[in-house]
């Protein structure tokens, strides 16, 4: 049967891509899609936790699901910002929207 | 290795590949197909982990609706999705760098967990909604707030930068 490690490894290694997509991409919607990534990556490990024995089985899904309405709230502000940061500088390139870097 | 989880170890590594593909793609249209089918098979690993409502919610929320917005957001941003330059910064060694250490120290802190704790006895439909009307109620209910509260942020925001604009324009006409 499924172990928790295994959910845990996934969310790991789900985790690791979402840095690196985070790191290395320069549009602002790659970055917020690997922001989602690691999102699924967190709300992956608290189902995980919810199969740990000893713990409450139930709680762990109860959060997820309110992790992805957060999740799903905070998407659609981000996205909102970067409209309009679009139509204000024309660019969605991170490294030119340096507003608030000095 | 029972079925299950060997489906699973299947899913797991689709979902993984997918995912490095999705950050590693030089089209973003690609990058946001590749988002929803790694989602999509995420869902259908809870799914075979016996995560149900999870797997539903998450094939719904995030394959279905908030790719969309992504995909919206895109289109409204059309000069975003040329192939004419690299995706990437020149630095994505250091993030490659970043993202495998991150990976080798999570990795290790969960396979440092004893062989005892990690049992299984995910809970079932009737449990976790019992939870979540009980003992998660008042967080459930403030989560319509936040949703409520995101909505007119997202109104505002963007209402407020189209005035900017349309300024914008009418100063444009004045000077020419």
């Amino acid at each position: 049967l499924i172990q928790a490690t295994d959910l845990l490894l996934l969310s790991a290694a789900l985790f690791a891509v979402g840095v690196y997509g985070v790191l290395a991409r320069r549009s602002i919607i790659l970055v917020l899609v690997s922001i989602e990534l690691m999102l699924n990556a967190v709300i992956l490990n608290l189902v995980a936790a919810s199969l740990i024995p000893g713990s409450e089985a139930a709680s762990g899904q109860a959060i997820a699901l309110l992790v992805v309405g957060v999740g799903a709230a905070e998407i659609g502000v981000c996205l909102s910002v970067a409209l309009s940061l679009y139509r204000r500088r024309a660019t969605l390139d991170v490294d030119k929207i340096d507003l608030l870097r000095w | 290795m029972s079925i299950a989880r060997a489906i699973f170890a299947v899913l797991a590594v689709a979902t993984v590949v997918l995912s490095i593909r999705m950050v590693t793609t030089q089209r973003i249209v690609h990058s946001l197909l590749l988002h929803i089918i790694t989602l999509s098979l995420l869902g259908v690993a809870y799914l075979v982990a016996g995560a149900y409502l999870i797997g539903a919610v998450q094939i719904m929320v995030y394959a279905g609706s908030i790719t969309v917005m992504f995909v919206f957001a895109l289109m409204l941003a059309p000069t975003a999705s040329g192939a004419d330059e690299s995706l990437d910064h020149s630095s994505r060694f250091r993030a490659l760098a970043a993202a495998a250490a991150t990976f080798v120290i999570t990795a290790l802190a969960v396979l440092a967990i004893p062989a005892a704790r990690t049992g299984i006895g995910i809970a079932d439909l009737d449990t976790v909604a019992i939870e979540l009307f009980t003992g998660y109620a008042y967080p459930f209910e403030l989560l319509a707030l936040v949703l409520t509260s995101a909505l007119v942020g997202v109104a505002v925001v963007v209402g407020r930068s189209s005035e900017a604009e349309a300024a914008q324009l009418a100063e444009d006409g004045d000077e020419s």
